[in-house]
Parts: C-alpha cells; sequence; structure tokens
C-alpha cells in the first residue's frame, strides 16, 4: 500500500467544508493558523480583470519526506503506506520538522505542546479499514480522489492514467504524493493556476519517480502505529 | 576530594557567594529570565487551548468558550506555523558559538603557547562554559521539556539535532576538565594528555559547527540557508568575532583594575584577534551575497530587512574596523567596538534565522504568493515579533552567563592570572 | 382521521393539516432514552439544518456525545457532501452560549435580563403575563378575541410548519410573516406566474447558463452547486456570471461581467431584443408553448431595449450582449437563465424574473433536460386535525403594504406598518420561531421599535439571539441533532423522501418545538376558549345549543388535541400508509427513502453514486390531468415535450399578465428609468450577499465557522480606497441613510467601482453571544428599508452608503 491522493482542483469552490471536516473529525486545534488542510487562493489581474486561482491543499505525505529525516526522537515517522505522522508524544518541539517543509504543512498543538499535520485521516479512519478521508467524503464538487499507488485496478491509478497531473516544488526533492490534476479543457485556469516552467506529468513517467523514492523509504515505514 | 586533586577552594560562606556584586546583577537580569519563563511555561502548559472536541466534551464550560475564544481571536499560540525558528533560536546560536569561539580561539593561542591568554586561559573558559550553558538554557525554554526524555528512549541517532545531544555530552566535561587541568595545574597528566584534550576539543568544536550549519541547510526549501556558501565557515568566522569582543569586554572588565599593563597587553592582543576576525567577517557578507538565492538576497539587502543588516553590517564590520585598525586608541573606544560587535553580530544571527523563514513558503505553485482565506493577510514576507516571554528569557539568560561564571569564579578564583 | 367543519364562517383558507393519532414507540434501539448512553458508538442518519438545503448526514455518536458528522450519500439532493456548515452542525449542539432553560425576562426590554424559569412558569408567563409585561390572555381580552393581534414569525425549517399551524390554526392569527418577503419571493412569484411554477435549473445537463446575481459557489445550493462546479471551465456547462462583484462563482464563469447594480432588468430585455429581431428563439416551442409571444415580441421591439442602450445603463458593452443572446440561443434548449434565490435587488426584482423566466422560455430549455426543469414530488399521507374558527380574526395588518401581500406577509411593510401606526386594529404580541427579525430585516433601529412597542414578545429559539434579547418569554428549543422532525418529502428530477432522526437526548432543559407547543397548549387551552365563548358570537351561538365543554371540545377549541401523539407516530403513519413499513423502517436506518431505492442506488465510484437510473428521472414532469385522458397509448412524456402544460392558468407561458395590469402593475417587464438611481459621485450602492461559512445570522456564533471565517470586512474596489488612502484592516465607517457601522477594509479589484459590500450575518449585539458579540458588522444596520411595490420584498440593493476612513 502507497497512499496518495489526487486532486481536481479546478472544482474548487472554496467553500473549507474540508477544512471543517478535518478539524472536526481529528479535533485540531482551533484557531487560524492550525490548519492540517486549507484552500488557500492566488490572486492577480489580467488585462485589469481579477484572476483568482484556488489552492486546496494539504500535507504531501512525500515518499523521501525532509521532516521524518530531521526529527531527533523519530517523532515524525512514516506509517503505513507511507502516511508521513507525528507522535505527539515524543515531540520535543524542535520544529526543525517545520522548518524542513516546503509547503507549511506543520504547525504546532498547543494542546499537546508538539507538532501536529495531516495524518490522511490515518487513526480515525485508514485504520478502520475505510479509504476515505474526511476532507474527500465531505467535498461538495469532489476535488479529492484518495487511494492507493500501489493498485493497479484502483480508482486512483485509473484517474492518474487517464489525466495529467503535476506536483508542487518538484525542486525540493521531496517526491510529493499529492497529484494536482491540470485542467485539462481549460487552458486559461491551467496556465494561470501553475508556474509554466513546472513538470507536468502522466502517471507511467511519475511511476518511476515515485518507486525509486519508496525503494530507498520503505524499510522506515511502520506497519501500525504503537 | 577537589583539594586532593590539587584545586584550591576557595572557603566562601554562602552568605557571601550570593550578596557579591556580580551576582547581583545576574539577579537583575535572572528576574528576566524568571519572569520569561512562568509567561512562557503558563501560556505553553497551563493556558487552555481548545480543540473542536472540546466543546462537545464540556459543553456548557465557560472556560473552554473563554479557550475557544482565545483560540479563534487571539494571536494564534506561541509558535507561528510560518516561522517556526525565533529569537531562541538566535540566542541559543549566539551564546553556544560565541562561547564555543572563545574556547575555540583560547586552544588556538594555548597551541601557539601564547602566554598571555595561557595565563588568563580558565576565566576564558569558564566565561565560554557560562555562554554555553546559557544557551542550553535558551534552547530549553523553547524546547517542550516535558518530552525531552524522548531523546533518550526514542532517539533518532540519524538526525543532525539528536547528534547535537551526545556532542554536548562530550563537549562540556571536556571543557570543565580542560578548566580544571588549569585550575589544578596538574603535572601528572602532563603536556601530551593536555594537548590530546585541547586538539579533541577543537574537533568536537569544529563538528558541532558543522552539524549546526547542516541542521539549517539541509532545509531544502528555506535557500537563505542552503545557497549560504560554507556555512560552517560562516558560523565560525561571524562567532569568532563575537568571541572575540566579549574576550575584549571581559579583559577589560576582570584585569583593569587587577594588572594595568598586563590588561593593556591582553586587549591589545585580542584587538588584533578581533579585527583580523572582523574583516574576514565583512569579506565574507560581501561575497556570500553573490551566491544567495536571490528571493532571500532581495530581502535581506533591499527589501524589508535591508535597514537591520547594513545596520548589522555597520555595527559588526564598519565601526570595529574604523575603531580597531588604529593601533594605540583608548580602552574605552576597544570597549566600543567590541560592545558594536556584540550587538552587530547579534542582529547578523537575528537576520540569519528570521531572514531564513522571510520568504514565505505559500508560493506553492508558482504563481505568487498564496492567502490562506478571503479575509486573511497576503504575506509576502514572514516577520512575527518575538513574544515579551521570549525576550524576557532571551535578556534572563545573560543572567545565566553571570550567574554561571561568577559560581565558578567565586569558589575556583578563574580569573586570576596565572603563571604556568 | 376525517376533518370535521362544523362552523359557518372560514377565515382561515386551509384547513388540510397534518397530524394523526396512535402510540409512541421509538422504532429501532438505535436511540436509548437515556441522557447519555454509555459506550454507545453508533451511526445515526439525520438531516442537516445548518442552512435551508437538506442535506443527509450520518452523526456519529461516541459515549452519548455527537463525534462527527459525515455526508449521507443516499440523498439524491445533497448527492454526497456536508459543507462547512454542515460539518460544523456539531458547534450548533454543543455551542455553550446555548439557551438551556426557559426565560422570563426580569429586565428592561433589550436589556438581557431573565430569570431561569421551568416551562410550566414560562408557559404561565405568557398566558398571564407577569408585573413587567401582559401575556396573551389579558391581550386577547383588550382586543376581544382578534387573534390577530398576536403576530408571528418562522424561519424557514422543516418545524416551520408545525410552529405555523399552532399560531396560524390553532390560535387563530393571521398576522404570520416569514422569511419569503425579505428571501425570493419575487423570483417565486415571477417563475410561478409565468412558467407555472419557480422549477429547478437543471445543471447537471445545461450546456450554457447565465448566472447573475446568484453565487452558488458560496451561497450553496443542493444539487446545483455540486452539479454545475464540477462541470464549468470547458467540461460541458458553459457559465457566464453577472455580478458586481468577482465572486467564488465567478471564479469558475467562462465570463465575468461585473454588472452595474440594479440594473440587470436593462441586460435582460437586451438579451430578449437581440433574439427577437434577430429570430434567435426557438419557434416550436414558442408558437405552441407561449401565451401573448407577439404582444411581448411588439413590446420589446417597439420600447427598443437594444444592447447599446443597455450598454449605458449595466455597464455592459453592447457586444457582449449580442455574443451572449447569440451563445444562449445556440446552446439552447439546453440553456438557462438561472433563476436565483434570495432577496429582490432593485425596486424592479419582479419584472426582472419574469423577463429572465421568459427569455429562458424563448429558448425552450423548460420542463425538459438541460433547461429549468419540474421534477416529481413523492406524496406523503396527509393527516389532519380539527381546527378551530373564531369569529372576531381580522384580515392582515400589511395587506396595503403592496399590490399582492400573501400570507407569508411583506416584513418590512408589516413591521413600518406598526411602529408607523398605520395597522387597522394594533399589533400586540410577536412569537418568533426560528427566525431573528433584530438582524434579519433592513434597518435594524426600526425592528427594535417594533418590539419596544410590543406587549408580548414570544421567541422559541436555541441561541439566545438579539430577538431573544428582546423578548419577555424565552423557549428553548433543543437544536436538530437532538429531535424528530416532521418526515419530508422532496421533489426534483431524483425524488426522495428524507427523515431526521433524533441522533441523542435534548440537552438541558430544551424540547423540540413540537413538545414546546404541545405543553404550551396544555396551558393556554382553556383559558383562552373562555375569552373566545365571552367575545365571540358564533361560539356564544353554538354554546347555547351544546353545553359550553362540548363546544370547546368538539369543535377543535381544545388545542391539545392536535398534540396527543408524538411526532414519531406522525412520521410513522404518514409514510407507513403511503409506503409501508419497510420504507419507514429504511427512513429510521437510512434516513433516506424512495421507490425502488434499493436497485436504483449504486455507488459508481469512490465519489459518485447513482440515484435514478438515467431513464427513471423526472426531467419532463408527466402531464397530469390537464392532459388528454384519451391520449393514454401516448407515452405521457412524450406529450409533455411537445406540449407543455405549465401551471399556469393558461398551461402555457405566461408573457403578459392580466392580473398585474389590473392592479396597476406592468403586464409585461419593462424598464422604468423613474425605479433606477445611479449612485451620486462619492457615494456607494450597498450590495450584501452570503459566503458559504455562514447562514444568514444563524451562525454568527459557531466557533468552528469563526475558525474559518473569524469577521467580515467591507469589500472596495482597490482603485477608489488607494484614493480615499483606505489600506487591508483600516476601520472604515460606512453610513447610509439610516445607520452607521465601522468595519475592516478589504480592499480589492475583485469588486465594480462606486459599489460596497459585506457579507451578512456578523455584527451580532446580542450580548448572550460570547463569539459572534459585536463581531463585524451588521448589513441591516445600513440597508435602507425599500421595498419593491408588487410583493413587498425588501429591496436589498437600492441603498447608498459613504464610506470614510475613521
Amino acid at each position: 500500500m502507497n497512499f496518495a491522493m489526487a486532486l481536481d482542483y479546478q472544482s474548487c469552490i472554496d467553500c473549507k467544508a474540508c477544512e471543517v471536516a478535518c478539524k472536526e473529525e481529528n479535533g485540531v486545534q482551533l484557531g487560524a493558523d492550525k490548519q492540517r488542510i486549507w484552500v488557500s487562493q492566488s490572486e492577480k489581474s489580467i488585462f485589469g480583470e481579477p484572476f483568482v486561482a484556488l489552492h486546496p491543499s494539504q500535507c504531501n505525505h512525500c515518499q523521501d519526506a525532509p521532516c521524518v529525516d530531521v526529527c531527533p526522537t523519530g517523532s515524525s515517522y512514516f506509517a503505513l503506506g507511507g502516511i508521513v505522522m507525528t507522535n505527539k508524544d515524543t515531540c520535543i518541539l524542535c520544529k526543525g520538522c517545520m522548518e524542513a517543509c516546503p509547503y507549511d504543512a506543520r504547525f504546532v498543538d498547543d494542546t499537546h505542546v508538539a507538532v501536529d499535520k495531516c495524518t490522511f485521516c490515518y487513526d480515525t479512519r485508514i485504520v478502520n479499514g475505510e479509504m476515505t478521508t474526511a476532507c474527500q467524503a465531505t467535498c461538495p464538487t469532489k476535488v479529492r480522489l484518495f487511494g492507493d499507488l500501489d493498485d493497479e485496478e484502483g480508482e486512483l491509478i485509473q484517474m492518474l492514467n487517464k489525466r495529467k497531473f503535476y506536483v508542487l516544488k518538484e525542486d525540493e526533492g521531496t517526491v510529493p504524493k499529492l497529484f494536482y490534476m491540470l485542467p485539462e479543457h481549460d487552458k486559461n485556469y491551467a496556465m494561470n493556476s501553475v508556474d509554466e516552467g513546472t513538470n507536468i506529468y502522466t502517471w507511467d513517467e511519475f511511476k518511476p519517480i515515485i518507486e525509486m523514492a519508496k525503494a530507498k523509504r520503505k524499510p522506515q515505514w511502520q506497519a501500525m502505529q504503537e | 576530594m577537589a583539594s586532593n586533586a590539587g584545586v584550591k577552594i576557595n572557603n566562601v560562606t554562602f552568605k557571601s557567594l550570593f550578596t557579591s556584586n556580580s551576582m547581583y546583577i545576574a539577579y537583575g537580569f535572572l528576574i528576566f529570565a524568571l519572569i520569561g519563563m512562568i509567561d512562557v511555561f503558563y501560556g505553553r502548559y497551563f493556558l487552555p487551548s481548545a480543540t473542536a472536541f472540546d466543546a462537545g466534551l464540556n459543553p456548557a464550560s465557560r472556560e473552554v468558550a473563554e479557550a475557544m475564544k482565545v483560540a479563534v481571536f487571539g494571536n494564534g499560540g506561541e509558535v507561528k506555523r510560518e516561522a517556526p525558528w525565533s529569537l531562541y533560536i538566535v540566542n541559543y546560536m549566539y551564546m553556544i558559538y560565541v562561547g564555543s569561539g572563545i574556547i575555540f580561539i583560547v586552544a588556538c593561542a594555548e597551541l601557539l603557547s601564547i602566554s598571555l591568554i595561557k595565563k588568563t586561559a580558565a576565566g576564558f573558559l569558564t566565561l565560554g562554559l557560562a555562554m554555553i550553558v546559557a544557551g542550553l538554557f535558551t534552547l530549553l525554554m523553547d524546547l517542550n521539556i516535558l518530552h525531552l526524555p524522548s531523546m533518550l528512549f526514542s532517539p533518532n541517532i540519524k538526525s543532525g539535532m539528536w547528534l547535537m545531544l551526545p556532542l554536548y555530552f562530550i563537549y562540556i566535561p571536556l571543557i570543565v576538565f580542560k578548566i580544571y587541568l588549569i585550575l589544578s595545574n596538574n603535572k601528572k597528566w602532563g603536556k601530551h594528555i593536555s594537548i590530546f584534550i585541547l586538539l579533541l576539543s577543537l574537533i568536537v568544536e569544529v563538528l558541532e559547527f558543522y552539524i549546526q550549519a547542516k541542521l539549517f541547510n539541509m532545509n531544502e526549501a528555506r535557500n537563505l540557508w542552503t545557497t549560504y556558501p560554507f556555512l560552517t565557515l560562516y558560523f565560525m568566522v561571524s562567532s569568532f568575532a563575537a568571541s572575540a569582543a566579549i574576550m575584549v569586554f571581559y579583559t577589560y572588565l576582570t584585569y583593569r583594575n587587577k594588572d594595568r599593563t598586563q590588561c593593556y597587553d591582553l586587549m591589545a592582543l585580542i584587538q588584533k584577534i578581533t579585527l583580523y576576525m572582523v574583516i574576514a567577517l565583512g569579506v565574507y557578507e560581501a561575497t556570500a551575497y553573490l551566491f544567495i538565492d536571490k528571493r532571500w538576497a532581495e530581502i535581506i539587502l533591499f527589501g524589508d530587512f535591508k535597514l537591520y543588516f547594513y545596520l548589522y553590517l555597520t555595527l559588526a564590520v564598519g565601526i570595529p574596523f574604523i575603531v580597531l585598525f588604529q593601533h594605540s586608541i583608548h580602552n574605552y573606544y576597544k570597549i566600543l567596538a567590541s560592545i558594536s560587535i556584540i550587538v552587530g553580530t547579534y542582529l547578523g544571527k537575528i537576520i540569519f534565522v528570521y531572514g531564513g523563514n522571510a520568504y514565505p513558503m505559500s508560493d506553492r505553485f508558482g504563481v505568487g504568493f498564496e492567502k490562506y482565506g478571503e479575509y486573511t493577510p497576503l504575506r509576502d514576507i514572514i516577520f512575527f515579533m518575538p513574544s515579551f516571554g521570549e525576550i524576557a528569557v532571551v535578556v534572563g539568560s545573560i543572567g545565566i552567563v553571570i550567574l554561571v561564571y561568577s559560581i565558578i569564579d567565586i569558589y575556583f578564583s578563574v580569573s586570576k592570572m596565572r603563571n604556568e | 382521521m376525517q376533518v370535521e367543519i362544523s362552523r359557518r364562517k372560514f377565515l382561515q383558507g386551509s384547513v388540510a393539516l397534518s397530524i394523526t393519532g396512535g402510540s409512541a414507540v421509538s422504532f429501532t434501539n438505535l436511540l436509548a432514552t437515556d441522557k447519555k448512553p454509555l459506550h454507545k458508538n453508533v451511526k445515526i442518519a439525520t438531516v442537516c439544518e445548518m442552512c435551508v438545503n437538506k442535506c443527509t448526514a450520518w452523526a456519529k455518536v461516541e459515549d452519548g456525545i455527537v463525534k462527527k458528522l459525515d455526508p449521507n450519500p443516499l440523498f439524491p439532493k445533497s448527492k454526497n457532501m456536508l459543507c462547512a456548515r454542515g460539518d460544523a452542525g456539531i458547534h450548533a449542539l454543543y455551542d455553550p452560549d446555548r439557551l438551556k432553560y426557559p426565560l422570563i425576562r426580569i429586565g428592561k426590554k433589550g436589556e438581557g435580563k431573565f430569570k431561569r424559569a421551568t416551562w410550566e412558569e414560562a408557559y404561565h408567563a405568557i398566558l398571564n403575563g407577569t408585573k413587567l409585561f401582559k401575556g396573551m390572555k389579558q391581550i386577547l381580552e383588550e382586543e376581544k378575541d382578534n387573534r390577530s393581534t398576536l403576530g408571528y414569525c418562522a424561519g424557514e425549517g422543516m418545524g416551520e410548519h408545525t410552529f405555523k399551524q399552532f399560531m396560524g390554526d390553532l390560535i387563530g392569527s393571521a398576522n404570520f410573516v416569514n422569511h419569503s418577503s425579505i428571501c425570493l419571493k419575487t423570483t417565486t412569484a415571477g417563475y410561478a406566474l409565468t412558467l407555472g411554477a419557480y422549477g429547478k435549473a437543471d445543471l447537471d445537463n445545461a450546456k450554457y447558463v447565465i448566472m447573475a446575481g446568484a453565487n452558488r459557489a458560496e451561497a450553496i445550493l443542493t444539487p446545483d452547486t455540486m452539479d454545475m462546479f464540477k462541470r464549468t471551465r470547458g467540461r460541458g456547462l458553459k457559465l457566464i456570471v453577472l455580478d458586481p462583484r468577482y465572486t467564488n462563482t465567478a471564479q469558475h464563469a467562462d465570463k465575468w461581467l461585473g454588472i452595474k447594480v440594479g440594473t440587470d432588468l436593462a441586460f435582460v430585455l437586451a438579451l430578449t431584443y437581440v433574439v427577437i429581431k434577430e429570430v434567435l428563439f426557438n419557434k416550436e416551442f414558442v408558437a405552441k408553448n407561449m401565451n401573448h409571444f407577439q404582444e411581448y415580441k411588439t413590446h420589446i421591439l417597439s420600447n427598443n431595449y437594444t444592447p447599446e442602450w443597455a450598454e449605458k445603463i449595466t455597464g455592459i458593452k453592447a457586444h457582449e450582449i449580442y455574443t451572449i443572446a447569440r451563445d444562449f440561443m445556440a446552446h439552447a434548449p439546453s440553456a438557462i437563465y438561472y433563476q436565483g434565490r434570495r432577496t429582490a435587488w432593485s425596486l424592479q426584482d419582479f419584472q426582472l424574473r419574469r423577463a429572465q423566466a421568459i427569455f429562458t422560455a424563448l429558448g425552450g430549455g423548460i420542463d425538459m433536460k438541460g433547461g429549468i426543469v419540474f421534477g416529481k414530488k413523492l406524496p406523503l399521507d396527509e393527516h389532519t386535525v380539527e381546527i378551530p374558527l373564531y369569529a372576531n380574526i381580522q384580515r392582515r395588518i400589511d395587506k396595503k403594504e403592496a399590490t399582492f401581500v400573501g400570507p407569508n406577509g411583506t416584513w418590512i411593510g408589516f413591521r413600518n406598518a406598526i411602529i408607523e401606526k398605520r395597522t387597522p386594529y394594533p399589533l400586540r404580541a410577536m412569537f418568533s420561531y426560528k427566525q431573528n427579525p433584530m438582524q434579519a430585516i433592513p434597518n435594524i433601529a426600526k425592528t427594535r421599535k417594533m418590539f419596544e412597542m410590543l406587549d408580548l414578545a414570544v421567541t422559541i429559539d436555541t441561541m439566545p439571539s438579539d430577538t431573544v434579547m428582546m423578548s419577555d418569554v424565552v423557549l428553548p428549543e433543543c437544536t436538530y441533532l437532538e429531535r424528530e422532525d416532521p418526515v419530508k418529502s422532496f421533489a426534483g428530477v431524483e425524488p426522495a423522501i428524507i427523515l431526521r432522526n433524533k441522533v441523542i437526548e435534548p440537552m438541558y432543559d430544551t424540547r423540540a418545538v413540537y413538545d414546546i407547543l404541545k405543553g404550551l397548549s396544555q396551558v393556554i387551552s382553556k383559558p383562552l376558549f373562555k375569552i373566545t365563548a365571552k367575545y365571540d358570537a358564533d361560539v356564544q351561538e353554538e354554546i347555547e345549543d351544546a353545553s359550553y365543554e362540548d363546544v370547546y371540545e368538539e369543535n377543535g377549541f381544545d388545542l391539545t388535541k392536535a398534540y396527543v401523539h408524538t411526532q414519531e407516530h406522525i412520521n410513522k403513519e404518514r409514510v407507513v400508509n403511503e409506503y409501508g413499513e419497510e420504507a419507514y423502517k429504511t427512513l429510521k436506518e437510512k434516513g433516506v427513502f424512495y421507490p425502488h431505492m434499493d436497485t436504483y442506488f449504486k455507488q459508481l465510484g469512490m465519489n459518485e453514486y447513482q440515484y435514478y437510473p438515467d431513464d427513471k428521472k423526472y426531467y419532463t414532469s408527466p402531464g397530469g390531468e390537464k392532459l388528454d385522458a384519451q391520449d393514454t397509448c401516448i407515452d405521457e412524456k412524450a406529450i409533455a415535450a411537445l406540449k407543455k402544460n405549465l401551471g399556469t392558468a393558461s398551461g402555457k407561458v405566461e408573457c403578459y399578465l392580466e392580473t398585474m395590469k389590473k392592479n396597476g402593475v406592468d403586464p409585461m417587464p419593462t424598464w422604468r428609468d423613474e425605479l433606477y438611481n445611479e449612485a451620486p459621485k462619492g457615494k456607494f450602492k450597498f450590495v450584501t450577499g452570503r459566503h458559504a461559512q455562514q447562514t444568514q445570522n444563524s451562525t454568527a456564533n459557531n466557533i468552528m465557522l469563526l475558525d474559518v471565517m473569524r469577521e467580515n470586512y467591507v469589500w472596495i474596489n482597490k482603485e477608489q480606497a488607494d484614493e480615499k488612502g483606505i489600506k487591508y484592516g483600516d476601520i472604515v465607517e460606512v453610513k447610509s441613510s439610516v445607520g452607521i457601522i465601522h468595519i475592516k477594509a478589504y480592499p480589492t479589484i475583485k469588486i465594480i467601482k462606486d459599489v460596497v459590500f459585506y457579507v451578512h450575518g456578523f455584527g451580532q449585539e446580542s450580548t448572550g453571544l460570547t463569539f459572534g458579540y459585536r463581531n463585524g458588522a451588521s448589513d441591516n444596520m445600513i440597508i435602507e428599508d425599500t421595498i419593491e411595490s408588487v410583493f413587498g420584498t425588501a429591496a436589498m440593493h437600492e441603498t447608498l452608503v459613504e464610506v470614510r476612513k475613521v
């Protein structure tokens, strides 16, 4: 199993259902800054007309996650299926992982005085055998599709095979597992919602990158949370 | 025990220990430390914070209601997600590395058999040690001390952050042992051991600088840290400049009334060291920004950080260079220059740590910085003022330096000039 | 049970009431009767009440605590989603400020000083009053049993009917006001009078949609929101958005046009002009299904509603109008000028809606896939109870406030008539249920005055709203997660019946509205009949024939009879009688039922479900009784596709309305210059609207929703803000003729010049709201109480404001 998520982000309407569902599902700390998941927006003016791109995002559960390496206590670790988790009981709050993350995906949970982040609903759903995250389930326009990259028959792989996608900040070498589906029918949105220099992938092209990083990291994966 | 080993312990009553002048100064600072600790710990461990579940668990609780209100309408908790490392880390780095720098300079001087420094080595080493303790104190205040045992029980020995722990466990006893050797004037151990210890401490120290640089360097996306050329070297140069300046300051304070000539000579000697360090630092900064990532360089050289940056260069390099370049100047100017360096290099560390976080990570899609909600401000630069408690802890850490130094000095007279 | 009407006078128009008898047994064991069932981790099917959509949800209960609300994918209307508000429903339940027990006012009105009371005490206070306020008894005595002196209002919800039935049918008041006159009344009326019904835009299949003013990305409406945003941006649905603001809906549009506020009618008329002039309309549809088309054609052409004319008014370039008109017709009949919801914007709103409906009809997209559809509604067994008839009830007080004032009234007209003392008789009490008139109606100062003038204000709510603060007796309702509400059937292309099951027992000393009214009826029934017997000539006459007790018992005056059964039992009867036991079992367990659900409903993918097979969907409503009964050999749907049988008088699309003509209203949509006010220099037009994280003002204290949006900001065009030196976050003063507010500024390129906007729902004044109190600013503080004259609907975008930095 290798968990990942595809985001058909052109359907996002910034209703913030995912943000709220996440907080309610996981009992996340309250506070605008305390988000495991978010919809951000970038704005510009094109010939005097406003243009807004919406960017639903969360932890990328990088296949080659830098946050895991820096953690002095193993509080950041790979759980089942390569999900990047934090163990709040062993976090000494050195915040190294927050500095290491290129996506600002981590924050301090003041209730535990420890670092918190998206878990793909690992402890509330996946361990119970559910295969949808709270954010996916709640989404009115179904932006997200969670799934298993090892399951060739699965819906996620089928979608990745059908459509082109890109990942965020590829240059950082993190091999992220949030796949952003290129808005294939709207060139304007595709052009303006992501940097033109970004690599656009098909699954066939990206799979070896994932496989390589997985081979490197797989030994660190834990079977179940202790 | 100690006297058996040849170290003379002064017979000091507790009363006179705690009522000495230097201790009073320490107290002045330590009050800040205490207030800061109370403020920080209260906020961290005692203030109720609220999760999404709390309302359901205590539906009619006023405490939960207030906690939720603070969570949503307050300033958003202790650590800002966009700038995790803050003034604590600045102070920690400064104290540890300037302290280590002093020890490094002393060790080099010993290797070069510079007698003036050999005579005063115990005092310098103790000062360095005191600064290291103060640095560690600051770091501890930054960390969640309740979870610290996991450094021992669930270590990730491959992480640089963890490696710092055994390094300190080796390094600090080494310094203490060095001080002991000096104080005990122990011939028994012989020169070889002494040199071995010296070399070992130098190696450990360089390793420390290296790992510390690595800790910053491996944060792939914070390009100020990843593109700074030879970060280890930079850490050393910038720290040593401050170390030398502190040594000037210390020499003046300690020896001006004891041995005027020796004091003057020592200051002249360290003045020279300082000057070299300052020049090295100046050259470093002048060239470093040719290599540093444009986005960060822009913020620091021409953006929001520019005033601080030029103030830093002026204080850490400009003023001291002009002052110290002259051969015979009054001590007061030397003191002025050293204070200028101390403040300047501190500012440099602030720029380094805060600057590394200054460029937001929110440009994830390459189409500009993202804001997190319709009405949340778009941040194109990250800077958060440290909290009151954090500043108080940092100010208080000076008290730790004075406290540690004074206690050792009062018992072991480390500041006494010794003949070899 | 048979309805027995032995009375001679029918003051109430309708006697069709629900409710029947039987014993109350909870169907499943899921719902323990203990306050906190221990160690019970269950999932209960419920229905969301955070807004009007009624999405089905699963409530996850752990140890008696509602832990999480998840979407229940079984309901075709809500598909498989829960929005931010739906997810935050838990915080409506666990809001620390909830009303926890009945309250009786002991301080000055509006001061917020109450004493805790038992239900009995509260009921008796309503009946008898206290030293500080009068009770129903005294008021009705003084008004000689004119029940209409007791006004009542309700917000939309599954319990609205329960409350309305109590106040209107059992108590007998004619003075009901609800949300419609501050909501979509002109729109529903416009579409109903033109097309026969408001209908539903089939955004699942439409190919071209003009969405003007409506903001489906932020004002979420199921299933429209989910249907359309998966299809925008080159994926099948071409979207044109007209809005002075670049909304999240505009963000998805192929074209955003920043239209000037209040000029939409000119835009639609110009579109119509192009279509008629260039003969682009669907000739067959028009010939068969449009009434008075020739008159309309002449009207449009002779008035010269050209795009060039419209450009001057709307600010939209003529060539854009030409393009849109042609594109629309090229995509017709799968092309819709979206009906829209929410309030009237301008004084010409009714005519605008008519023009929209006619324009859509010109393309033929009515009652068919991809157009405006009417769907089918699954029947539920109707049950009835006896209702009393009172002789002394007088007609509504706001009848003269607009041309047509229906049974839902005109809120602004109603209120203004009271405070300006224009009512034919005094309105002395107000019973509010699930509505917060203090915040909901433009010009708050006047609403406050109305409440101050009342002798009795009784409010049923879950939260200490601003209206609660103005009340004499407050009755705490439990939230939607703590009660079973009347079962509801939803019409649509894919119709279904849903049931809101009780998830946990009511917390604190709260009750469902049904039980509140049951308790109240027990206290007030007999004393009120006494007054009726004293003043009601008819009743007196009857008492002469029969005994006092018999008249009370047998003519519906015993109000408690309406509540002998539990809500659960009534629901069961209504479902079982129509669909059998299994259907009811399904509803209890799954929250949703429709015939063949077990075979029709399929999960197609992680995110996709099928509700009805395509050929079983009700895109075109079956002809119904108006179709020629002889034509049974021909497929009903096929006939309907050819010749529509709309719900209008003629069964066709009505271009010309004789009734309007008779009442001095334009019979055909006509642009009236005198009804349009452009903002003079230095002033802004104020518009209000919605974000997807709040529902009206009911979520103002929901901490989870405030977590994602802390407060409201006033949008002002960036250039104009720069001219005024206003920066992001600056406090600005927004001033209209009726009020002044302070609010933080949000200069943005996403709003056209001369318009400012801030979202509704903030700026609550109730000190009972820990989080909502004076957080942000209330729009109704500054919106003038202007009503359009046809239906008396609040025209909320007619207010001019000044903005300055403070």
